[in-house]
């Protein structure tokens, strides 16, 4: 099992996100972010997609694992809407 | 100092305050923040960035006459240069003091541009129904509204992930978020499953599937329909400020309240908001040169301003008809009414994102009088990049 951190940070006011992680079409994880923090999962080794959906004034999203696209992303004012693909290898 | 404006004039760019960048590594520079508080910026009209500025404002006043230097400052802008970390949602929501305030500091020059007084104050909005960047209920309208999309992205991505367990799940992940991030990228142009995931997903709409439709245009024009509606909303400010003459002596003191709101729509590229005005300055004796400030002039205005909009929802031009009248109830100069009626009309064009050059047309019905005063106004960071500091 590898612990993943999932960092958002948001800027020039409020903002929220919802992360969806899906592995072999099923959910594994899905949290909130209602403000800037982070969150740890415990995933084992595969591929992931994690998606990333939400509003806010302006975000960094960052995932402490290689993803495609990587991370750290940066959000403009709006609606977040996009998608991750994590290889999680063996330690 | 008395001469040195007419070589700054009409060159009103250098005795400006700039926002410099920093940058943090792993977090988003300054100059993202700033962009984004300067794009939000944009879409506000020019009357309501004189009841209240969100950034700078520099204008120069009645550039035919008596002229008048100033420079608004918004309190949180001013901080927000110095730390950055401001920007930041946990920190920035504890900035509402900061963000409704601003900070005035005018230069009076004469014709010959001789140095004739200053004046400095302190605006406050008491209420500011327009931030909606700390407005949850905003927040939570924005995901209700786009909440079919966002929907339909976990689903699409939950379908990738059981069709494609591996890496072959990437170019379709990045298809989609491409369909879902670039405006440029449209339904016609995805792959044929890429187009099954999205007609899955979506709601069957004959319109939706257009070849030319895409994601983040819906987005978007959510985002900024529910953002418009705010930037109509109550704004009603309270300002004190003080006058000196050319000696530096104490002269004036003015207290103020205006308040200005959206009214009607008329379409999606004008609209008209009001504007209540209220002015109370206790002056001195001009005649007898006492500094007691015992006079007194109440001066009251109500108008409506209409806003027209370009096609990227940002105001292009604007005129403002307005009424009002002059109360003096005590110290009258001779020949002096103790009333006065007036009616104003402003012509705003807005000349670049932040540049705005108004025009007052002042006529005084009881005199017979039109007074007209020009002047330039600049909502900026214009400034910052014409010297290359962002």
């Amino acid at each position: 099992m590898s612990a993943v951190i999932f960092d958002i940070t948001f800027s020039n006011g409020i903002g929220s996100a919802e992360v969806l992680i899906v592995k072999g079409g099923k959910p594994v994880d899905d949290f909130k972010f209602s403000q800037t923090g982070h969150h740890v999962s415990d995933l084992p080794p595969g591929f992931y997609i994690v998606t990333l959906t939400g509003n806010s004034q302006g975000a960094e999203f960052l995932i402490s694992e290689p993803s495609t696209p990587s991370t750290p992303d940066n959000f403009n004012a709006g609606v977040i809407a996009k998608g991750y693909v994590l290889n999680i290898k063996n330690p | 100092m008395k001469k040195l404006f007419c070589l700054l004039y009409p060159v009103p760019l250098i005795l400006i305050l700039q926002v410099s960048g920093v940058a943090q590594t792993g977090v988003r520079t300054k100059t993202d923040s700033v962009n984004e508080i300067r794009s939000a910026a944009h879409r506000a009209s020019g009357n309501s960035k004189d009841v209240l500025a969100s950034f700078f404002q520099l204008a120069f006043n009645d550039l035919t006459t008596n002229r008048e230097f100033n420079l608004n400052s918004n309190l949180f802008a001013i901080k927000l240069k110095t730390n950055p970390s401001l920007s930041i949602d946990t920190n920035f929501v504890r900035q509402t003091f900061a963000r409704n305030s601003n900070i005035m500091i005018s230069v009076k020059l004469d014709t010959n541009f001789n140095f004739t007084g200053a004046k400095a104050g302190y605006k406050y909005a008491i209420v500011n129904n327009r931030d909606y960047a700390v407005s949850k209920l905003y927040n939570a309208r924005v995901l209700q509204e786009a909440g079919g999309h966002l929907k339909a992205l976990r689903q699409i991505n939950t379908e990738i992930s059981a069709r494609f367990p591996d890496s072959t799940a990437i170019p379709l992940v990045l298809e989609i978020n491409s369909f879902f991030n670039d405006t440029t990228v449209t339904f016609g142009t995805l792959s044929p499953t890429a187009q099954q995931l999205v007609k899955s997903y979506f709601l069957s709409d004959n319109m939706k599937f257009d070849n030319s439709w895409n994601a983040r245009r819906d987005l978007n024009q959510i985002v900024n329909r529910i953002m418009d509606e705010y930037h109509k909303k109550l704004l009603w400010t309270v300002a004190a400020s003080f006058v000196t003459n050319s000696s530096a002596r104490f002269t004036d003191v003015n207290m103020s309240t205006e308040a200005t709101a959206g009214m009607l729509e008329i379409n999606p590229r004008n609209f008209i908001e009001f504007t209540i005005k209220a002015d109370l300055t206790f002056s001195g004796d001009s005649l007898t040169g006492q500094q007691n400030l015992k006079r007194q002039v109440l001066t009251s205005q109500f108008g409506f301003n209409w806003v027209n909009r370009g096609a990227d929802k940002k105001p292009f031009m604007e005129f403002e008809a307005a009424g009002g009248f002059d109360y003096i109830p005590n110290v009258m100069y001779p020949g002096e009414q103790r009333t006065k009626l007036m009616f104003t009309g402003t012509f705003r064009i807005r000349i670049s994102n932040q540049f705005w050059i108004p025009v007052d047309i002042k006529y005084d019905p009881g005199a017979g009088k039109v007074f007209g005063f020009l002047s330039v106004r600049s909502n900026f960071d214009l400034l910052n990049r014409l010297f290359g500091r962002l």
